[in-house]
């Protein structure tokens, strides 16, 4: 008996904003002035205060931190696409998306100068904090999807973030199962920034995209220009469209460029060239994303100037108070090991308060 | 002046290599402007100005290793005060000094620690063997334990060998070479002390006063019942440890019971007169053999404890020759109209003097009821060598609250003297307190037994 | 009240907070239409729904996980783990997102979850079905170990595992699932996480255990003090951490002895955190060394040579009798 076709799949590329700036009118997603300027600011923020960040870091004001530079059109167009309602699930490479959702950036740099206080978000955000372990958090994006379905709760979705080096974690396998069975409204948004520190994306996997992992679950995938915020956002736009309306969950391969450190401690050039890093410059999301701003007299050297400005006083600001913060509790980890501390936690914190006076006293 | 100290750069990192200067000393720079670059075993990083200002002093050229948490530039950023780099070398130190004397300072005030109490040097080096209560106990005692000969297994110190030494009197005399603990048992013999003839310490009989010097007296023999009964209070006085366990119970219940029932018995002729004590045997019957350790005797010589697997309980029977007590054998096969004749007869004969030798014998455990006759508690003494008697006292009409409100109800004052060498304070709580609940509810009283 | 096995009181316990609240839910693998291998779960999914009583993929990691994402988005799922076998798949979860979501967002995102799963030998089953390893999960500081002993503290300790509001891993005897009967009250009871109970009190000795072995112990325990006519404190731990350490210093401190049974391997088992809270606490009462009657340090052999290996009757009567003679 000849072979027969069961079941056939292609992977499709959508770009809509090319390097030089041009646009695919067809594919233009609906939004408005203020919110295509709105989309710019954000990503300038973005790459001001990594940079401001980085910064500080090399005069010892922080501490270990990742660096987010070139990602800002992946991560802003994401999240231009949520609303509040929705769960944010990061990774730790998101810091435009989580200033866009109301963290403080003054709160991001007191996080990597060593205080969980510094996880300031509004009360009832849906931002969940930072998952260092990767791939970790991508199951909980389906449970919270799962929970607001089951809960009633109407228009909401969760969007899971996490890189190319996640994807070969048992954990993204697991979560995509999972959501692909129970068909949550879940959007796994993966930022394939080609290297996972040093581990560049053909030896995470053989695979030639990876959006094609979605097949396997019977999910839509699609890989879009990572460094196109236009694409990135209309993407998930869609994607959120169709978890919201209850057609299951999708994944997003966002090609983008990670064009700094992996982390303030890793130094780059050991394992790539520099010519690549060239060449992704030119692709540099902002630059692009500004052009076609001014080829649509949205903006323009003045306008950049007062934003520069204001930017740049709101970092400043940023700085001064969080490096005016104060430890005046230094024992309030003991708070959040359990909502109500048992008998002897209570008695290891007055040991620990008594430890610390000792300590000062003889110092 | 600010003081740029090189910060770490990576996780962990110690120290950096300068790779170049962006600016000289003497030059100005602006606020995360590049500094200069440093290479560490993680990166090669270019560190930007942490101020604006002018370059006062800079530490070390291309080439050169700058120690993490160093001062390496000092900048005029108009903050005022002075700063110079340390000289080569001695870096860090100085601070460091300046602080050191504070310190010692403080320390002056404080009381010089103690030493750490040394246990006396053995003839192996070690301290002797001994659990920590029993150490716990020495050190409360203000006894040295390692100078205490240990009499258990492989020389330990015990508790009793604790308490021997502190009835001993005093310590041996402390020398350098104490012997160890071990060597203690089989050391030299110490010297003979004199023992009392009744081989208790501190106990010295004398001869009693001539009492009609006092005044006027009767003297009767002192014979037969009274110093049987004498002897046997003694011995048990001096040989078992007594501990009273006390409690009431609530025989409201069990009173009617035993009303209707006399009552009922009188009318049909059969002449039960029930009372209080056989139930309470019953009830107790049915206590011992769930906590057998009341139901026994302690061979000290032999060193066992017997459980007896029979159960006959003595009675205090007041009779004009003195004090008897008859026993009710096997009281876990008869009922308490059957325990209840055997009583009556027993005391009968008891009153008329009849009664024969093995009516007094082989009793297990006893029971003294002062209750008709008055009493609002009592501390009996044990017949020796059982182990425990159980007292009644006068059932009296009380106000006793039960759920919040004052009722009068009938109580039974309860005591169990035992012998606390083999049975302790929460196992009679917790027999006495089952027994009380027996009382408390007749009917399944007469259920269960 | 009616009598129950340890897999009926705990199915009650379900049954009646899946009633009450809305939120709790059930996953794991064949809970839902099979009511669990061990029946835990059964007549859930008929009574509540298979939105509720879910029959999730085969994988700990991912139930785990989209627990801990429903927990944080208020719901209360209660997962299973088909063996603790086969739960160590979760604890890289556990450890690195349950039980630090709470410090890590600051109190603002909790993850109250529990997470149930049969421990243990004495069932004659395959490998990997007869661990004992409650120190991996009471080593992790934000999750509270569970043990119960009985059908009736098995269900009191489950309803309160359920309304506690951080994560639970509630580990169930599986030799006692069916192994003896107990009354449990209809109406509801709980009993508190983190408190020891005291069986039987005494002045002599004391004998701490929990789980499957309580009940050997118990029987040893309860023949001893009647030969001997000692007073030996029995004492059920129930909660592994947070650790009941007050009632272990209390009772050490009135009987100077202690014997603590436990089917973990000897190092790092409970027991030795035991003996160091003696040691801080209660030190100057010994009167003996305390003992320990453990599984080996090694794998569970195969159940040929299983009943070896667990602590039986035989060592631990050695262990009180070593202990009370000493």
């Amino acid at each position: 008996m000849p072979l027969k076709t069961v079941n056939k799949f292609d992977v499709k590329y959508m770009q809509i904003l090319n390097e030089k700036g041009q646009v695919d009118e067809k594919l233009m997603p609906d939004l408005s002035s203020t919110q295509l300027t709105d989309l710019y600011k954000a990503m300038f923020l973005a790459r001001e205060a990594d940079e401001r960040m980085l910064k500080l870091q090399r005069q010892g004001r922080l501490g270990t931190l990742p660096v987010n530079k070139g990602q800002e059109a992946a991560v802003c167009g994401a999240t231009m696409a949520m609303t509040d309602k929705d769960w944010m699930v990061g990774a730790y490479r998101e810091l435009g998306a989580r200033l866009m959702r109301g963290s403080k950036l003054s709160g991001e740099m007191l996080y990597y100068n060593g205080f969980e206080e510094g996880i300031s978000l509004p009360e009832g955000s849906r931002t969940l904090p930072v998952a260092i372990v990767l791939a970790s958090q991508i199951p909980h994006a389906v449970g919270l999807a799962y929970a607001s379905r089951l809960k009633g709760e109407k228009d909401v979705a969760a969007v899971s973030f996490f890189g190319d080096g996640s994807t070969s974690e048992g954990d993204f396998h697991e979560a995509l199962n999972f959501a692909s069975v129970w068909q949550a409204p879940v959007v796994f948004f993966l930022q394939n920034n080609m290297w996972a520190i040093s581990t560049p994306r053909h030896k995470q996997t053989h695979a030639k995209t990876l959006a094609q992992r979605a097949i396997a679950y019977d999910m839509p995938g699609i890989q879009v220009d990572g460094n196109d915020v236009l694409a990135v956002y209309k993407a998930v736009k869609e994607a959120l469209d169709r978890a919201k309306a209850g057609e299951g969950p999708t994944l997003i391969e966002a090609l983008t460029y990670r064009m700094g450190v992996h982390t303030t401690a890793d130094d780059p050039t050991r394992y790539r060239k520099n010519d690549e890093v060239t060449e992704w410059e030119l692709k540099d999301p902002i630059l692009r994303y500004r052009n076609f701003l001014e080829n649509k007299k949205l903006w323009n050297d003045r306008k950049q100037k007062a934003l520069e400005e204001e930017v740049k006083k709101q970092v400043d600001e940023a700085v001064r108070e969080f490096e005016a913060f104060e430890d005046t509790t230094p024992d309030a980890p003991f708070d959040y090991v359990f909502g109500e501390p048992d008998e002897d936690l209570k008695a290891q914190r007055e040991e620990f308060l008594e430890n610390l006076k000792k300590d000062s006293e003889n110092a | 002046m600010f003081e740029f100290k090189l910060p770490d750069l990576g996780e962990g990192i110690q120290e950096g290599e300068i790779l170049k200067w962006y600016v000289d000393k003497g030059g100005e720079i602006t606020e995360d402007e590049p500094l200069v670059d440093v290479e560490t075993d993680k990166a090669a990083v270019t560190i930007p100005s942490p101020r604006s200002g002018k370059i006062v002093d800079r530490k070390g050229e291309v080439g050169d290793m700058v120690n993490v948490g160093e001062v390496f530039v000092i900048i005029d950023d108009g903050s005022g005060g002075e700063a110079s780099l340390p000289a080569p070398e001695k870096k860090e130190e100085a601070p460091k000094q300046e602080a050191a004397p504070k310190k010692q300072e403080a320390s002056v005030s404080k009381p010089a620690p103690k030493p750490v109490a040394k246990a006396v040097e053995h003839a192996d080096g070690r301290p002797v063997p001994a659990a920590p209560a029993t150490r716990r106990l020495a050190r409360e005692m203000g006894i040295d334990i390692n100078q205490v000969p240990g009499t258990g297994p492989g020389g330990r110190v015990t508790t009793e060998d604790v308490q021997a030494f502190a009835d001993g009197g005093a310590p041996v005399a402390t020398s350098d070479t104490a012997p160890a603990a071990s060597q203690a048992s089989k050391a030299a013999p110490r010297e003979a002390v004199e023992i009392p003839k009744s081989g208790i310490p501190l106990l010295e009989l004398e001869d009693l006063p001539d009492f009609s010097q006092q005044g006027p007296v009767e003297i009767e023999q002192f014979r037969s019942i009274r110093r049987k009964v004498a002897k046997k209070m003694v011995t048990s006085m001096v040989v078992v440890p007594h501990v009273a366990h006390m409690d009431e119970a609530d025989v409201t219940e069990l009173e009617k019971l035993r009303i209707a029932e006399k009552k009922a018995a009188e009318q049909d002729g059969s002449g039960v007169r029930l009372t209080l004590l056989p139930f309470m045997m019953k009830a107790l019957t049915a206590m011992l053999r769930k906590y057998p350790q009341f139901n026994a005797s302690l061979d000290p010589f032999r060193e066992e404890i017997i459980y007896k697997k029979f159960y006959n309980i003595g009675f205090a029977a007041d009779t004009p020759r003195g004090l008897m007590v008859p026993v009710v054998k096997d009281t876990n096969n008869k009922s308490i109209v059957e325990i209840s004749q055997e009583i009556i007869e027993l005391a009968t004969r008891a009153r008329e003097g009849n009664i024969e030798p093995q009516d007094i014998q082989h009793g297990t455990i006893s029971i003294t009821n002062v209750g008709p006759i008055g009493g609002t508690g009592l501390i009996p003494t044990i017949n020796y060598p059982e182990v425990a008697i159980l007292g009644m006292g006068r059932v009296q009409e009380k106000p006793v609250v039960r759920d919040g409100e004052i009722v009068i109800r009938k109580m039974l004052p309860l005591t169990l003297a035992f012998d606390h060498r083999i049975a302790d304070g929460a196992q009679a709580a917790y027999m006495v307190t089952e027994l009380i609940k027996m009382l408390e509810n007749p009917t399944k009283l007469l259920l269960s037994v | 009240m009616p009598k129950m096995t340890m897999v009926q009181a705990i199915n009650l316990a379900l049954h009646q907070e899946m009633e009450k609240d809305n939120s709790v839910i059930v996953m794991g693998e064949d809970v839902g239409v099979n009511g669990g291998v061990f029946r835990v779960t059964d007549g859930l999914i008929e009574k509540y729904g298979e939105e509720r009583v879910i029959d999730s993929p085969l994988a700990e990691s991912g139930i785990i996980g989209t627990a801990i994402g429903m927990a944080i988005g208020g719901l209360k799922p209660v997962i299973e783990m088909q063996f603790s076998g086969f739960s160590y798949l979760s604890i890289p979860q556990l450890e690195a997102n349950a039980s630090r979501m709470r410090n890590r967002s600051r109190g603002r995102f909790t993850v109250p979850m529990v997470m149930r799963m049969p421990y243990g030998g004495g069932v004659r089953a395959l490998e990997h079905h007869s661990e004992s390893k409650e120190t991996y999960y009471a080593h992790t500081p934000g999750v509270k170990t569970v043990i119960p002993s009985t059908p009736r503290n098995a269900r009191a300790l489950l309803v309160a595992a359920m309304r506690d509001p951080d994560p639970v891993v509630f580990m169930e005897p599986k030799h006692s699932y069916r192994a003896f009967k107990e009354e449990v009250p209809e109406e509801e009871e709980i009993m508190p996480l983190g408190k020891a109970r005291i069986v039987t009190e005494g002045t002599d000795l004391t004998v701490i255990s929990w789980g499957a072995m309580f009940h050997a112990t118990e029987k040893v325990v309860e023949q001893i003090a009647k030969e001997r006519g000692v007073s030996i404190e029995l004492v059920d731990l129930l909660t592994i951490h947070p650790m009941d350490r007050k009632t272990i210093r209390e009772s050490v401190t009135k009987t100077g002895r202690c014997v603590i049974v436990q089917e973990a391997q000897k190092t790092l088992g409970p027991a030795s955190e035991i003996i160091a809270e003696i040691n801080d606490k209660a030190l100057m009462y010994l009167e003996a060394p305390v003992k320990r009657v453990t599984m080996y340090d090694m794998m569970m052999p195969l159940f040929g040579r299983e009943k070896a290996y667990i602590p039986s009757a035989g060592r631990i009567r050695r262990a009180i009798e070593e202990t009370l003679d000493f």
